[in-house]
């Protein structure tokens, strides 16, 4: 499959095939806020609870999702967030199922009160699918490619874990429309992951394998939902696609093969910040201060380093989605004339800096803003690195002079999130947010026309 | 280094908000971010960036350009380099005036604006008039539009044009012979006075009495003509290197080099006699250096990546037409402004074109 514009920039950091698995902390904290959706505890506080025991829940149409506890243990309510002492580590499975006897409805309730329902991604809603009948997928995609530096990658958690994402496989046509088609998506190297692959799912019909370049921001469910559409001819412009990864897979495998609510997570922590570079499986629940270098020079960002958000390590802690951890020096000192420096050390979108000559790493990556805010000088590298081909230049023009309504018809809503257009803007505008506020301040303005009318 | 750093915090209170010096801030911040990398924090995702900045960018561009100085210096003398001087003098007040009066920093884009304007002036040009240009140029065609990445026209362009109009005699008398000795002018005596070896006769001048300049002179520069515009070896040196580094668009180049050829080479087979050969009307002129130097700056030229092709097809199509048919024996000039001029009309269609696609993918 093609996509268009992207980037993989030479970052330093990163994470080594090798899991580590950590002891379980002797706390976990539970927030009760997840993918936007408030969930309200079902325990009360001091309660003592077993592995896999509904700590709060939230309805939505169709069905109630569970936060399952990751490990047994003594419940405590805190404000907006809920903390498990007195941790027992042993697991009891709960109720298993078999593929081939379980009922659509049945594989939908379990994976919602097991945690797993929110880890899938629907083109219909752009976010967590409905959990009701009527919109069944046309295709899932499960997606092995993960660019962004750096989160979990596909390929370590294949090689971890590879039985049990079968047994979730399995699963996944109770969900899928009749006739219905897995659609791989691993990049097209033949390593030995990748043949293991083939071989394995080489009796199944409805499971293709696609290719498609490691490049950012490629594991971009919308990106991925186009370049399908553009590469198989019959799907229908509104047919629904579902995308999952790999580790959504494993959750699957998991729960109803097995038994095991979401209780673990496969985290890559790395970065330029990062003494040991790793992956990491661990408890739900985890604080990240536990594998977070102490250093209060370092920055660390939930998520990669794209799409990453700050977080205070002291109170942060691994959440039922989370797969990255990416820890990031703090900016210090100011380099003298940098501007006229060769740049060995540096690396940047346009071969503008030695670094390119050596295939050097950027390690002067930091949360500098590294360069001086200038007007728009329309040098076009937006454009180039946009996945989804609109002209973030132009809609900057347009937001700049608040032209709302122009900057929806040149595609604005059309933006994944990427934020690739901000990263590599010379003139350090923060697209991102002003293309952000702008597509609020649309649905605002959507809201009110419906309310007037 | 400390020391220069300690220095500057030194003087920094002086001329932050209540101090003394308060109005001179953006010089102060200029000679501090020159010096030392600016200290600002990403406030949103991602908190880590590129380490591109447009200073970066900028000084790629007068890096770029430094072949065709070097020639300039090695052909016309010394004199250019005072050219360059006064150049940037007179436009750097202009600009700096400027930045204090709006209070906003000062901006890199005029150091290629300072560095561009003497390489298309006729090198024994009188100063004062150097002087009057690239004020003329950053005043009328950058600063009135808000600066850099608002203006309209490439700001040397409308300078250079200014001169044409308002000096046609010094600007069309002014071009000084390279000598023909292997260092060439590098030991002959310059002044601040206009030089004595002046002539008017440049190859497309001659061209039009039927004297054609032979290649290798124009393709090492050996001729009289504009500063920097006369060598295509030391411009092809910085326009390729440019090109590599990818901070001019090779789009734009390939576009106006392919339509300029494509249609000297239809009016040469259909008008021998007045229309030279595509080799000669490649190499002469500022064609070149037009093409890789000025219609690739990103300001002035269309936002949009497909526009770069119709811009460039437009400005090698106007150069020749005009070098051809009209009373100027040179129009690459003209023709980029005109190209300028058209930019956001040809910017507009691509947007139209590719909303409705858009409107398809929603």
């Amino acid at each position: 499959m093609r996509i268009s514009g992207g980037y993989r920039p030479k970052i330093p950091g990163r994470p080594s095939g090798i899991v580590e698995e950590p002891p379980i902390p002797r706390r976990l904290i539970i927030r009760l806020h997840r993918d936007g959706l408030k969930y309200r505890p079902v325990i009360h506080d001091g309660q003592s609870v077993e592995f896999g025991e509904v700590l709060a829940e939230t309805a939505v149409p169709g069905a109630t999702l569970a936060l399952p506890s990751p490990a047994a243990g003594k419940a405590m309510l805190e404000e907006e967030q809920l903390v498990l002492e007195q941790i027992r580590p042993d697991i009891t499975p709960l109720k298993t199922y078999q593929p081939e006897r379980i009922t659509r409805g049945e594989t939908v309730a379990a994976l919602a009160r097991g945690g797993v329902w929110p880890l899938f991604w629907s083109s219909a809603t752009r976010g967590m699918p409905e959990l009701g009948e009527d919109r069944k997928p046309r295709v899932i995609v499960l997606n092995v490619v993960m660019t962004e530096p750096f989160r979990a990658r596909g390929k370590v958690i294949l090689r971890r874990s590879w039985s049990r994402i079968i047994q979730g496989l399995k699963f996944l046509p109770r969900l899928l429309e009749d006739y219905g088609t897995l659609e791989i998506v691993l990049t097209a190297v033949r390593d030995p992951v990748a043949r293991m692959m083939y071989s394995d799912l080489a009796g199944f019909a409805w499971i293709h394998f696609r290719p498609i370049p490691l490049r950012y921001p490629a594991e971009n469910p919308r990106v991925l939902v186009q370049a399908l559409r553009r590469s198989i001819p019959g799907l229908q412009k509104d047919s629904t696609i579902w995308v999952i990864d790999v580790q959504a897979a494993e959750a699957v495998g998991g729960c109803l093969a097995e038994g095991l609510p979401l209780h673990q997570r496969l985290i890559a922590a790395g970065g330029p910040g990062c003494a040991h570079p790793r992956h990491l499986a661990v408890r739900i629940g985890t604080p990240v201060s536990s594998f977070a270098p102490e250093s209060p020079e370092i920055a660390t960002l939930c998520g990669g380093l794209f799409r990453g958000d700050r977080v205070d390590p002291a109170r942060a802690a691994v959440q039922y989605n989370d797969d990255a951890y990416f820890f990031l020096p703090e900016g210090s000192a100011r380099q003298f004339l940098a501007f006229l420096r060769p740049g060995f050390d540096r690396t940047s979108y346009l071969p503008c800096f030695a670094g390119r000559l050596t295939g050097a790493a950027d390690r002067r990556l930091t949360t500098f803003l590294r360069g001086e805010r200038r007007p728009c000088i329309t040098c076009g590298l937006c454009e180039k690195v946009c996945p989804a081909r609109i002209m973030p230049q132009v809609l900057h023009r347009y937001l700049y002079r608040q032209a709302l309504a122009e900057a929806e018809r040149a595609g604005l809503e059309l933006c994944v999130d990427c934020n690739l257009c901000t990263f590599v803007c010379p003139s350090k505008i923060e697209l991102q947010k002003q293309f952000g506020e702008a597509r609020q301040a649309l649905l605002m303005e959507r809201a009110e026309a419906e309310r007037t009318k | 280094m400390k020391g220069l750093k300690g220095i500057l915090e030194n003087l920094r209170p002086a001329f932050e908000e209540g101090g003394r010096l308060a109005r001179l801030k953006p010089i102060f911040q200029a000679l501090d971010h020159f010096l030392f990398a600016a200290a600002e924090k990403t406030p949103n995702p991602p908190f880590g960036r590129d380490p591109l900045d447009v200073k970066r960018y900028m000084s790629l561009v007068i890096l770029a350009l430094l072949p065709s100085f070097a020639a300039a210096v090695y052909f016309f003398g010394w004199r250019v380099l005072l050219m360059l001087l006064v150049s940037y003098a007179a436009g750097g007040l202009v600009e700096v005036l400027f930045a204090v009066i709006r209070k906003e920093e000062i901006n890199e884009g005029f150091l290629v604006t300072g560095f561009i304007f003497p390489l298309i002036l006729p090198p024994g040009i009188p100063l004062w008039l150097v002087a009057i240009g690239v004020s003329f140029g950053v005043l009328i065609g950058k600063e009135i539009f808000g600066g850099t990445g608002r203006n309209l026209f490439n700001p040397a362009l409308v300078g250079r044009v200014f001169l044409a109009i308002g000096y046609p005699a010094a600007l069309t008398s002014t071009w000084v012979q390279p000598l023909a000795q292997p260092w060439g002018r590098l030991l002959a005596p310059f002044g601040l006075g206009v030089p004595d070896a002046l002539t008017s006769a440049t190859p497309l001048g001659l061209a039009k009495s039927g004297a054609l300049t032979g290649a290798f002179e124009l393709f090492v520069g050996r001729t009289a003509g504009s500063a920097g515009e006369t060598s295509a070896l030391a411009i092809l040196l910085g326009g390729v290197f440019l090109i590599l580094v990818g901070v001019a668009s090779w789009r734009t180049v390939l576009a106006v080099l392919a339509s300029f050829v494509g249609l000297t080479a239809i009016l040469h087979g259909l008008l021998p006699a007045a229309v030279p050969p595509v080799w000669f009307h490649l190499l002469s002129g500022g064609l070149l250096f037009g093409a890789f130097f000025m219609a690739t700056d990103p300001v002035s030229g269309p936002v949009t990546r497909a526009g770069k092709w119709a811009f460039g097809f437009l400005i090698g199509a106007a150069a020749i037409f005009i070098r051809s048919f009209s009373g100027y024996v040179e129009g690459v000039m003209f023709a980029i402004l005109l190209g300028n001029i058209f930019a956001p009309l040809i910017d507009e269609i691509v947007i139209r074109l590719k909303s409705r696609r858009y409107a398809n993918e929603r």
